[in-house]
């Protein structure tokens, strides 16, 4: 496997949340706008780098008895580093994303390629798997958030979009509006898969 | 299974956390005295934001339940007002308040110095359009959901909790003053 086929199949083949479907927590929770969705994925992203690197460093070191709390305890140590270090050194990156740290280590997409990945393979690869599941879900998030928030609030990055005429539907932006908006995205990502596929071996008889 | 393939993982495991409860403590020490400056950094541009003349505030040492913190802050010598800092629960923890109250004991501004709600929905309420329905209210503040009135202010859409935690303690602080502190009406 090179680099940057593991990059497509974190951002495509394997997305983690349409695919995958793991971390649905902070995704249902933080996609009321756009720009939440992209400060999640990116903070997720670069823990999920690092905490991949550091698995695979201790991958011989770490009994497979008790691989789960090793994990846990290395993840949420390094959550915890990086927050104390945000908010001593960067207060502005901190204040921007500091919320939505306490979620990462609650986000199970870390122990997932910690697990399915990082616990296998080498630093470099487990960095780049760790790479391309984070912008996987960063454009996961994005585009629920988009979604979210054009029609809960009618807005987009915060900008005003639709006219005032246009309703507000409040429940967009409410739970349920996070599971109606990945229901519908997720069929049709579904159904974009199976044409495709369809036209492949269509292609194949023709032959 | 043998004693090997017990202790063998324990001790590993052991060594892991151990090394993991040493370097948060080391990080925790050497970040500990920049956080808490930052903390007084930012309340003390909070106090300047509200009071914009203010060239000097003092602690006053006073507290209750609801109330952490006083300082008294003054202009020219002269005393223009408090902050007050309270930390009400809202939905997702708790929600870390200046409220100024000027020397009439009327609210003068408020600030959300600290807090863990719902980013898009009671994170909403760390904005202008919201806060700054409090500016001026002496009295007991109510939150209501349409058509607010002289002592109301309009809760954040479906964000009712965060609405009455902020609330909560502006009405603490408003009370905290007009008990304790020499309000000039």
């Amino acid at each position: 496997m090179n680099p940057i086929k593991i990059l497509k199949n974190g951002i495509l083949d394997e997305n983690p949340t349409f695919v995958l479907v793991i971390g649905m927590c902070p995704t249902l929770a933080v996609t009321t706008s756009a720009i939440n969705g992209i400060g999640m994925g990116l903070s997720t992203m670069v823990v999920l780098a690092c905490s991949n690197i550091a698995i695979s460093l201790l991958r011989n070191f770490i009994p497979e008895t008790v691989r789960i709390p090793a994990f846990v305890v290395i993840i949420a140590s390094f959550v915890t580093i990086v927050q104390f270090l945000l908010q001593a050194y960067l207060p502005a990156l901190n204040a921007a994303l500091g919320i939505f740290i306490p979620l990462i280590v609650v986000n199970c997409i870390i122990l997932a390629r910690a697990e399915a990945f990082a616990s296998k393979n080498n630093p470099i690869m487990s960095a780049c798997d760790g790479i391309g599941m984070g912008l996987g879900f960063t454009a996961a998030l994005f585009i629920i958030g988009c979604v979210r928030e054009l029609l809960g609030a009618g807005t987009l990055l915060g900008l005003t979009v639709l006219p005032e005429f246009f309703p507000r539907t409040i429940i967009m932006i409410l739970p349920p509006g996070a599971f109606i908006t990945l229901g519908f995205l997720m069929a049709g990502l579904n159904a974009i898969k199976s044409r495709t596929r369809l036209n492949r071996s269509r292609i194949k008889e023709a032959q | 299974m043998n004693a090997k393939d017990i202790l063998n993982p324990t001790l590993r495991l052991f060594v892991l956390t151990a090394v993991a409860a040493i370097l948060l403590g080391v990080v925790y020490d050497i970040t500990a005295d920049p956080i808490l400056q930052r903390q007084q950094e930012s309340e003390a541009a909070a106090v300047q934001s509200i009071f914009a003349t203010a060239d000097e505030s003092r602690n006053e040492n006073m507290s209750d339940e609801n109330i952490t913190r006083v300082l008294s802050v003054f202009s020219a010598g002269e005393l223009i007002g408090w902050a007050i800092f309270t930390s009400p629960t809202g939905y997702g923890g708790s929600v870390d308040l200046l409220v100024a109250i000027g020397a009439d004991g009327g609210v003068k501004g408020l600030q959300i110095l600290n807090h863990s709600e719902t980013p898009g929905l009671g994170a909403n309420a760390n904005s202008p359009s919201f806060l700054d329905q409090y500016q001026n209210k002496k009295t007991f503040v109510k939150v209501v959901k349409a058509a607010p009135g002289d002592d109301e202010v309009l809760a954040i859409t479906s964000a009712t909790i965060t609405s009455e935690a902020v609330t909560k303690g502006v009405n603490n602080a408003i009370a905290f003053a007009a008990q304790n502190l020499e309000v000039q009406p």
